[in-house]
C-alpha cells in the first residue's frame, strides 16, 4: 500500500475513522491497540511472513531495554546493551546485506549455497532497527525510561506513517506522546493536511515526472550526450528530493491528523551553503541519527583534528552503506564523508568567514552542484556507468525528447521554487490564508496530481 | 463550524463537481469503448440478452469464455465458437447463450460470479484454458478488464481481498469503490476521468515535442526504441527451452504452465469462482479447453510440461467446490485446428468443440433434465 494510491486512503480512513470513534470512548489503550493492529496490517500488505521480523526486532528492544534498566550502573549494563544492538544489527546484516557479502565473498574465490545469496529485502527494515537502536541507547543514556508496556514499545517501532521510509523518531521524542491520549489541534490538522497534499503534489507531479527522463539517461549513460547527462543529474537531484521530501511530508501529515507529531526531515536541502550545512537539512532525521549514534560515540571532534576527519569519513560511510547493501551507495557516503572532511578543513580559513550575497549564492551553487555529483554516484548502476557518466560529459550536444523537454522544465522551475522558499516562509503565508483559497489550491493539487498519475514507481527510499 | 473542516469540505466539494463534470462531459471519442475494453456499460449490454433469454427459458445454460469464442481473423460471425454453440445446442437437448470478451478468465469469472449468479441460469460453464494458469498471464494486466470489479457485491468485497487479484491489477480499493458508483449510477465515471489524463498525457507529449526555446531547442528527436507496449509485447521464452519452430510460434506457448500448483493464483481465483457460485447454488462446469498439443511438440515447449498434472488440479479443484468438470484439452487431434499459438480455432475446429462441448455438457446436466 503505497501512500498516494487509493487503497492506501480508503486504510487510513478507516483507521482514522476508527481511531476517532475510540476516541469518544476514552480509552488510549484501545486506540493505540488499533493503531498498532492498522500498522502491522499496513506492513503484511506487502509480505505478511516479514510481520514476525518486525516482532522479533520489537522484542530484542524490548528485552533489552528492561534489562539495561535492571542493570543500571552495573558492568552487565552495557554488556545487555552490546547485546541487544548487536542482535538489532545482525537481524539487519542478515536481511539486507547477506547478498552483498557473500556476492563480495564470490569474488574472492570462497562460495556460499546460492540460497543463501539471495536476499529479498523486507521493507523498512533500516528504519525499524534505527528506531530500535535508538530506543535501547535511549534508555542507557537515561534520556527515556525503559516501558514495561509492550504495546508502547510495539507502536514506536511499527507506527505505519513511519515504518517504511521514516523519518527515523527518537524513541524520547515518540513514547512520551504514547502516555497521554493525542488531540489533534485544528492548527495542527491545518498543516496536515498542507502537508499531505504538498507530498502527494511533490511526489507524483514532480519526481515521477523526472524520473520518467532521469531513466532514459541512466540507461543509456555511454550513448548519452554530455548536456542530457548534466540534465539527468540535475533531473534526478529534484527526482529524489521531491520523492522523499514528498513521502516524509506525508508521513508527518498522517501522523499529525492522528495527533502525533514527527520530526522534520527535509529543509531546502538545495539551499545549502556548504556539506555540513547540507546534512542540516537534507534527511536530517538520519543525519542526526548518525551524529548522535555513531559519530559523538566514535569520538566526534574531541579527539584531536585527524581522528575527527577520520570518524566523519566512517560515519559517512556507514551511512552510505545504511542506504544499500552496494559499492555506489559506499562510494557516495566515502564522498560526502570528504566532502565533510574538506569543508571542516576549509571552514577554519579565513575565506569562509566572508559572507556577501554573491558569495552566499556562489556557495549555494557550488554545493548544489557538489551534491549532483554525489547522485550521480548514488543513482549509477555499476562503477562503469559512474565512469561512463563523468567521461560522457565533455560530449559535445542535446537529444531532445518530450522527456527531456520536459524535465528541463520541471527541473528549472523546482530550482526556482527551491531557492524562492528558502527566503521566505511560504508554508506560514499559506497556511494565513481564507479556508475557500486554501481549499481551492488543494482541489488543483489533488486534479494535477490525478492528471500526472499513474504513477507506477514506488518511493524511492523504499529500497532502503 | 472549524476552520479545517471547512478546508476540507470546500475542498471535496470542489473536487466532486470537478469530477461531475467530468463525467457529464467525457472527451470524445469516451476512452474505454475500444472492442478490447469491457467496460460496466459494456457488460451490462452483454447480459441483457442473456437475462430476457433466461427469463423465456429458465434452462437456459450460460457458457462465459475468451477470446477463443470470438470471431478471429477470417472467421465470419455464424462461424464463431459462440454462435455455434447458440444454434447447435437445441439438437443436444440444451439452450445456451455465450457471452465471451477477449482476456477473459478465472479473474473476470470471479469478478462476475454474483452477475451470473443473478441470472439464475440452469448452470454457468466456465471456460479454462491452461495458458492462463502461469504467473506471465496472471500479470497481464492490461488483459484483465478491472472495471469489472464494480460487479462485486459488498459481501464478498473482504474475501476478494484475500485473494491475489491485487496481482491482476484489481486494487482493494477498486473492490470498494467500483461497486459503490456502479450503485450510484456512476460506473463511467472512472473511464471518463481516465479520457481526461489521457488527454493530458498526450498534451504534455505535444507541448514538450513541439516546444521552442530560441534555437537551441531543436524538434524533438523520437524516443529511443523499446519494448513494444500493450498487448503485442513479447513475453521472454522460459529459460531451458529452445523453440524448435520458428521464433514466432513460440511466442505463447510459453504461457502453458509447467508444474501447475494449487497455490498459483489463477487456480485459486478459479476455484473461488467455482465456491462462490455455488454458493448462490449455480450449478457450475468447468471446461478445460482445447490444448495446442502440435504447436507445443513442434517447439519443443512440451518437454519438462506437466500437462497431464495440470488437467488433474483443475478438474480436481473445480469437483472440491462442488463444480463439474468437462475436458475438451484432446478435442483437436491437428494443428490445422488452430489458427495460432494461442488458443484460437479456426472454422473446423470451433465446429469439433462446440459438437465436443455440447455431447459433454449434455451428458454432466442429464440428471436435471
Amino acid at each position: 500500500m503505497l501512500f498516494h494510491s487509493l487503497d492506501f486512503l480508503l486504510f487510513y480512513l478507516a483507521t482514522a475513522g476508527f481511531y476517532l470513534a475510540l476516541a469518544r470512548t476514552g480509552s488510549w489503550r484501545a486506540q493505540k491497540l488499533l493503531l498498532l493492529a492498522a500498522s502491522l496490517l499496513f506492513y503484511a500488505s506487502w509480505r505478511a511472513p516479514y510481520v514476525l521480523l518486525l516482532a522479533a526486532m520489537t522484542l530484542v528492544a524490548y528485552a533489552t531495554a528492561l534489562a539495561v534498566a535492571a542493570a543500571r550502573d552495573t558492568p552487565r549494563e552495557r554488556r545487555y546493551l552490546t547485546l541487544g544492538v548487536g542482535a538489532s544489527l545482525a537481524i539487519l546484516g542478515w536481511f539486507k546485506y547477506r547478498g552483498f557479502l557473500f556476492a563480495n565473498l564470490s569474488l574472492l574465490g570462497m562460495r556460499a549455497a546460492p540460497s543463501w545469496s539471495q536476499v529479498e529485502l523486507p521493507l523498512g527494515i533500516s528504519f525499524y532497527t534505527f528506531h530500535a537502536i535508538s530506543y535501547m541507547v535511549d534508555v542507557h543514556r537515561g534520556r527515556v525510561e525503559a516501558r514495561r508496556n509492550f504495546l508502547d514499545v510495539a507502536l514506536y517501532l511499527a507506527f505505519f506513517p513511519q515504518l517504511i521510509a521514516g523519518p527515523i523518531t527518537r524513541a524520547s521524542q515518540f513514547l512520551p506522546q504514547l502516555v497521554t491520549p493525542r488531540r489533534p489541534t485544528p492548527e495542527m490538522i491545518e498543516r496536515a493536511l498542507l502537508l499531505v497534499v504538498l507530498g502527494l503534489f511533490k511526489k507524483v507531479a514532480c519526481a515521477d515526472v523526472l524520473g520518467e527522463y532521469v531513466d532514459q539517461v541512466f540507461k543509456s549513460v555511454a550513448t548519452q550526450p554530455g548536456l542530457n547527462l548534466a540534465l539527468g543529474a540535475y533531473a534526478y537531484a529534484f527526482q529524489i528530493y521531491f520523492d522523499f521530501s514528498g513521502y516524509s511530508d506525508m508521513a508527518i501529515g498522517l501522523a499529525a491528523l492522528l495527533g502525533f507529531e514527527l520530526p522534520l526531515n527535509f529543509r531546502l536541502p538545495y539551499a545549502a551553503e556548504n556539506p555540513a550545512d547540507f546534512w542540516r537539512r537534507w534527511h536530517i532525521s538520519l543525519s542526526t541519527w548518525l551524529r548522535d549514534y555513531l559519530y559523538i560515540p566514535l569520538g566526534g571532534n574531541r579527539r584531536g583534528t585527524v581522528r575527527t576527519y577520520v570518524n566523519l569519513l566512517v560515519t559517512m560511510l556507514l551511512g552510505g552503506l545504511w542506504h544499500g547493501p552496494a559499492w555506489n551507495f559506499v562510494a557516495w557516503g566515502a564522498y560526502h564523508g570528504a566532502l565533510l572532511a574538506v569543508h571542516r578543513w576549509w571552514s577554519g580559513t579565513r575565506a569562509a568567514a566572508r559572507t556577501t550575497a554573491w558569495r552566499v549564492g556562489l556557495r549555494r551553487l557550488a554545493m548544489f552542484h557538489a551534491a549532483c555529483v554525489g547522485w550521480v554516484l548514488f543513482r549509477a548502476e555499476s562503477a562503469a556507468d559512474i565512469a561512463s557518466y563523468f567521461t560522457g560529459l565533455v560530449r559535445p550536444g542535446i537529444v531532445w525528447s518530450p522527456a527531456c523537454t520536459l524535465a528541463a522544465w520541471w527541473t528549472a522551475l523546482a530550482f526556482g521554487i527551491h531557492q524562492l522558499c528558502a527566503e521566505e516562509d511560504l508554508g506560514r503565508r499559506f497556511l494565513a490564508l481564507p479556508p475557500m483559497a486554501q481549499a481551492a489550491a488543494y482541489a488543483t493539487m489533488t486534479t494535477l496530481v490525478f492528471l500526472f498519475s499513474p504513477a507506477t514507481q514506488r518511493f524511492i527510499y523504499f529500497q532502503f | 463550524m472549524a476552520r479545517p473542516v471547512r478546508i476540507a469540505a470546500y475542498t471535496a466539494a470542489l473536487l466532486v463537481s470537478l469530477a461531475l463534470i467530468a463525467k457529464h462531459r467525457p472527451p470524445s471519442p469516451a476512452p474505454g469503448d475500444d472492442d478490447g475494453n469491457v467496460t460496466v456499460a459494456r457488460m451490462e449490454v452483454a447480459l441483457t440478452p442473456v437475462r430476457a433469454r433466461i427469463a423465456r427459458d429458465p434452462r437456459n445454460v450460460v457458457v462465459v469464455g475468451d477470446s477463443s469464442m470470438l470471431s478471429h481473423y477470417t472467421l465470419p460471425p455464424d462461424e464463431t465458437l459462440a454462435a455455434l454453440l447458440e444454434h447447435d445446442a437445441p439438437t443436444h437437448g440444451l439452450s445456451v447463450s455465450a457471452v465471451a470478451f477477449e482476456g477473459f478468465d478465472a479473474v473476470a469469472y470471479y469478478l462476475l460470479a454474483d452477475e451470473l449468479a443473478a441470472l439464475h441460469p440452469r448452470a454457468v460453464v466456465l471456460i479454462a484454458n491452461l495458458q492462463t494458469f502461469t504467473a506471465a498471464w496472471f500479470r497481464r494486466t492490461h488483459m484483465k478488464h478491472p472495471q469489472l470489479a464494480a460487479f462485486v457485491r459488498p459481501r464478498r468485497a473482504l474475501e476478494a481481498m484475500l485473494l491475489p487479484l491485487e496481482q491482476a491489477g484489481i486494487t482493494n480499493a477498486s473492490l470498494v469503490v467500483l461497486p459503490i458508483l456502479r450503485l450510484l449510477g456512476a460506473s463511467t465515471m472512472p473511464a471518463a476521468l481516465n479520457g481526461y489524463r489521457v488527454r493530458f498525457h498526450d498534451a504534455l507529449d505535444t507541448a514538450a515535442t513541439s516546444v521552442r526555446a530560441g534555437d537551441a531547442i531543436a524538434d524533438a528527436a523520437p524516443l529511443a526504441p523499446g519494448p513494444l507496449p500493450g498487448p503485442k509485447r513479447r513475453l521472454p521464452p522460459q529459460a531451458g527451452i529452445r523453440p524448435q519452430g520458428g521464433e514466432s510460434a513460440f511466442r505463447r506457448v510459453d504461457l502453458y504452465p509447467q508444474h501447475l500448483r494449487r497455490d498459483q493464483a489463477t487456480i485459486q481465483i478459479l476455484a473461488a469462482a467455482v465456491r462462490d457460485l455455488r454458493r448462490h447454488g449455480v450449478r457450475v462446469v468447468v471446461a478445460l479447453a482445447p490444448i495446442h498439443l502440435q504447436a507445443l511438440q513442434m517447439t519443443g515447449a512440451l518437454t519438462g510440461r506437466d500437462i497431464p498434472g495440470a488437467l488433474t488440479l483443475v478438474r480436481e479443484i473445480t469437483r472440491a467446490r462442488g463444480g463439474i468438470s468437462i475436458d475438451l484439452s484432446e478435442a483437436l487431434p491437428r494443428g490445422t485446428y488452430f489458427t495460432d499459438v494461442y488458443t484460437h480455432f479456426s472454422a473446423d475446429g470451433n465446429r469439433l468443440v462446440a459438437e465436443a462441448m455440447l455431447t459433454q455438457l449434455a451428458n454432466a446436466l442429464a440428471d436435471d433434465r
